[in-house]
């Protein structure tokens, strides 16, 4: 028996198939009442759906609007009136007629098993609130119309009810063995079934929460970019205090701390508030600088609007950069020069000068982009981006002095995020040119700083740059129990496992996590040190060649050139001068400033006998650095 | 399941109207599949298009920030949230805007503020959709802003969207035709059916209000047809097909009372009206339902004429 009736006596073993202990009349069979069930629907449906209707229009109103806490509450109202509804159904046609429209389809009436008459109000209401209850346990209650002695499910019992059956001939006894025995094997995994339902709808709860979390959150904040709003907020200017948000977002973008989806956004913004129109013009151009006839089209819009003003100038400019035909800068410089950026708003002079120096810096023009920064030091909502690019640019030239001691001046009066930041670069900067007392120095600097931020997740390349200056510092093995309790990141853990794998030589273990990271890291640089792991790894030329095609289709080595210096490294044991010098040439072409490279490409020509490609590099190097001797020494 | 049988499939010879109303309206199908399919593949693929819905959406915020009188509350709340920066919101109104007669007759004439470049191939894309409206069957024979005339208040009942839309409204149209034609006699149904038709569309027209979207099927019509038969029969029992479990004894045909229909057909219109929003809705419920209203009063006007023979049983 799947329930127990507390108020039957147990029936006898041998009698209790044919001996019900209340004498109950033409009791309706099982199938009779699933029958009956199904028969409720075309009736009941109607009714529910006229109920819910006010309901399902606040819902599709809501999704609409997209407000989820407006449907959960609605969804919460719907099922109450259904089960209201429900109750009330059930409750008033058994009570006037003695049975549902279903049941009364299928000849069957709810009698009470004391008077034999239709049941009492009380009675009918009490049935009611059963079935809802035991609906709420997924009907499994329902199993007992084939197990009960007097085939009475919970909720006739609780309301001392039974279901007579009109035509005699449908009528049933009590349940035969095998029934009894059917239920009894369904009981169990029925209840497991049960448990794991209630599970998953815990479960379910429980994320709906999350999601109606999250979704409180969203509907909070402005639908627009986050970062500018905290920009625009937090702007400080004396000249500007009330720079247009475009304009900002503008200058974030060329700052590299917002993406072109954000920039889009505040694009789409400002042209349909009718703000700045111009500069909306120049915002969703760069946005979609990956569609050229987009791009065109926008910057073209950006001169009709402007009518021949500082913001079309600079948008021609961007244009001509980009169409190859004014890759040295002539005309942002000119513009630079001009008289029309000192009559601009401030932070309009801010993106052009932020623009300016990134384009330079990515030419490698690094003098001229040192002087853009010294030119805009007075821009105070930039200064730590501004920092930062000081020190990049110094570090490329090879002027490691004056960098460490830009880094010391700038780390001495940045504070939080922005000091991590400027640390983190700076010990990574020094770590990849090996493990020496400087870099030991620079690292002790950025733990310090990493640790004063303690329990605050930080980025994968400021997590990965964190374990490079453990590892640098620390003199003996890494603590990886004490790093790993400091990395948030999923990557950075399995990082710091490969590393713990390669010293324990377990190094197929190590690859596969290195390959993991290569593949999946969200940090471009995190994706480019766990290759050059992997190189550090290769054993055969063939693992080699296969990391030089893949090197062949980076072209951003300047960003990360831990993989390209260990690829080149690793030919340079190998003797292929054919890949050293492949690898060679486009690390010079990153990083024109490295001496060292030169003199190791010309000793590596001298060894090989390759006059032409050491002459090539020699007035590669004249061309950089005219005035430099350094090679003087390496005479073909 | 329950399903109406009433007498069945009766021979065509003894319901024509019946029979030529069903014809008419698969000759209609037929020719306009064609250009329904032509019409309609183009008016998808730009509708497709994300920069124009989006640019579309933006454009109808405006609009209705500029009519605000025309639209109700949530609808310029949903406005203004748009242009506040809500661009997922934005594609929503797109697809709304499509279905706003006051847009649709005045977009191409309104002062647009916003992306002037996506505004252009904007207002190209919506040309192409208004043009290809005019050669889509279901906009020149269907209800809808710019074809409301008493032709189209009557086309639209022999015109239809889809093989489906067409399959299941023929097949009550001949279950329920063919009753009423062999209770009632070839003119009182044809009456009943086409002024079911009209009374469908003029409820339309002021309970959902006449949209860009067509209004078009004969469900209307055959709502009448489920009024009329209702108040014809009502207490007398009428044939049904029933499917309760797949076991000897639990489908097959019974009896019940003629009323049942108002609850399997009537309520869930009731329900589908009460429930839908108009500007999101696909179904016509409000023409279903001023349909039934007019077939339930035509079946009391026949039932308590007195001349009306009066029925055994």
């Amino acid at each position: 028996m799947v329930y127990e009736d507390l108020f039957s006596r147990r029936p006898d073993n041998k009698n209790s198939a044919s001996e019900p202990h209340l004498l109950l009349e033409q009791i309706a069979a099982p199938v009779d009442r699933l029958a009956a069930f199904v028969g409720e629907m075309p009736v009941f449906v109607p009714l529910l759906s006229v109920l819910l209707a006010p309901f399902k229009h606040d819902i599709s109103i809501a999704q609409f609007m997209g407000s989820q806490t407006q449907v959960a509450l609605s969804v919460t109202e719907m099922l109450i009136t259904s089960f209201v509804g429900f109750i009330a159904y059930q409750t008033l046609f058994v009570y006037f007629f003695g049975a549902t429209p279903g049941k009364y389809f299928v000849g069957l009436r709810v009698v009470s098993v004391f008077a034999g008459k239709k049941p009492s109000f009380t009675m009918c209401l009490l049935r009611s609130l059963s079935i809802v209850f035991e609906f709420m346990l997924l009907g499994f209650p329902w199993l007992s119309a084939i197990s009960h002695p007097q085939r009475r499910v919970l909720h006739d019992r609780l309301s001392d009810t039974y279901v007579k059956c009109l035509d005699r001939k449908k009528a049933v006894f009590a349940p035969l063995f095998v029934e009894k025995q059917l239920a009894r094997n369904v009981q169990a995994p029925g209840w497991a079934f049960l448990l794991l339902a209630v599970a998953i709808f815990f479960n379910f709860v429980s994320s709906e929460r999350r999601d109606l979390k999250l979704v409180k959150e969203y509907e909070s904040v402005e639908q627009l970019c986050q970062p500018v709003t905290d920009a625009y907020q937090n702007w400080h200017s004396d000249i500007d205090p009330d720079p247009s948000r475009v304009a900002v977002a503008l200058a974030l973008y060329e700052s590299q701390n917002i993406d072109d989806a954000c920039l889009e956004k505040e694009a789409h913004f400002s042209l349909w508030r009718n703000q700045d129109k111009d500069l909306g013009y120049l915002a969703l151009g760069l946005s979609l600088s990956n569609e050229d006839k987009k791009f065109s089209e926008y910057i073209d819009k950006v001169c009709k609007t402007d009518k021949g003003g500082e913001v079309c100038q600079f948008a021609m400019a961007v244009e001509a950069e980009r169409s190859g035909v004014a890759v040295d800068l002539r005309l942002p410089a000119s513009l630079e020069h001009g008289s029309g950026l000192s009559q601009m708003p401030e932070v309009h002079r801010d993106f052009i000068r932020l623009h300016i120096e990134r384009q330079l810096h990515e030419h490698n023009q690094l003098s001229a982009a040192l002087e853009v920064i010294e030119k805009s030091a007075a821009t105070p909502n930039f200064a730590d981006y501004l920092n930062l690019e000081r020190l990049k640019i110094m570090w490329e030239m090879d002027r490691m002095l004056e960098a460490r001691a830009a880094f010391q001046a700038s780390r001495a009066h940045e504070t939080g995020a922005s000091r991590l930041q400027l640390s983190s670069w700076m010990c990574s900067a020094e770590v990849l040119s090996g493990c020496k007392n400087e870099s030991k120095s620079a690292c002790a600097d950025f733990v310090a700083d990493y640790d004063q931020l303690d329990n605050e997740p930080q980025s994968e390349l400021v997590e990965l740059n964190y374990i490079r200056a453990q590892k640098c510092v620390s003199a003996e093995s890494l603590d990886y129990v004490n790093v790993g309790k400091k990395l948030f990141s999923d990557h950075a853990h399995d990082y710091l496992t490969a590393l713990e794998l390669v010293e324990d030589r377990k190094y197929g273990g190590a690859r596969k996590l290195f390959k993991h990271i290569a593949d999946q890291a969200e940090s471009e640089e995190f994706q480019f040190q766990a290759t050059a792991d992997l190189v550090k790894l290769a054993s055969t030329k063939i693992e080699l060649d296969y990391f030089f095609e893949e090197f062949l289709s980076k072209d951003n080595l300047r960003a990360e050139p831990n993989f390209a210096f260990e690829l080149f490294n690793k030919y340079l044991t190998l003797g292929d001068f054919d890949k050293v010098a492949a690898v060679g040439e486009s690390l010079i072409k990153a990083f024109p400033y490295k001496t060292s490279l030169y003199t190791t490409l010309l000793k590596e020509a001298k060894k090989h006998k390759r006059v032409k490609f050491a002459q090539k590099i020699r007035l590669q190097f004249k061309k950089m650095m005219p005035l430099s001797t350094a090679l003087e020494s390496e005479k073909l | 399941m329950i399903f109406p049988l009433l007498k069945g499939l009766i021979h065509p010879l003894k319901i024509p109207a019946t029979f030529l109303i069903v014809m008419v309206n698969a000759l209609v199908f037929i020719a306009c599949i064609e250009s329904f399919d032509r019409s309609q593949d183009k008016i998808e693929k730009i509708l497709s298009n994300r920069e124009m819905l989006f640019t579309q959406g933006l454009v109808f915020s405006q609009f209705i920030e500029t009519h605000p009188q025309e639209y109700h509350n949530q609808l310029r709340d949903f406005a203004k949230k748009t242009l506040a920066g809500d661009w997922h919101s934005a594609h929503q109104m797109g697809g709304l805007a499509i279905r706003n007669s006051s847009f649709m007759k005045n977009a191409l004439e309104f002062k647009v503020d916003g992306n002037e470049i996506a505004v252009s191939g904007w207002r190209k894309h919506f040309k192409e959709i208004v043009a290809l409206q005019k050669e889509h069957p279901s906009y020149y024979l269907g209800l809808n802003y710019d074809h409301n005339s008493l032709v189209n208040w009557l086309s639209y009942q022999f015109t239809h969207s889809g093989f489906s839309h067409l399959f299941w409204n023929m097949l009550f149209l001949i279950l329920l035709g063919g009753f009423v034609e062999s209770e009632v006699g070839t003119a009182v149904f044809v009456a009943t059916y086409l002024a079911s038709g009209l009374a469908g569309a003029l409820s339309f027209s002021l309970l959902s209000g006449i949209s860009a979207i067509p209004l078009v099927g004969a469900s209307a019509s055959i709502s009448g047809l489920v009024g009329f038969a209702i108040i014809e029969r009502w207490n007398q029992k009428i044939d049904f097909f029933f499917w309760l479990l797949p076991m000897q004894n639990y489908f097959g045909l019974t009896k019940l009372p003629a009323w049942i229909l108002l609850v399997i057909f009537c309520l869930p219109d009731v329900a589908g009206q009460l429930s839908s929003v108009s500007e999101f809705g696909s179904i016509a419920y409000s023409a279903h339902l001023g349909g039934a209203a007019l077939g339930i009063c035509a079946g009391l006007i026949y039932r308590f004429w007195p001349a009306t023979p009066v029925k055994a049983g």
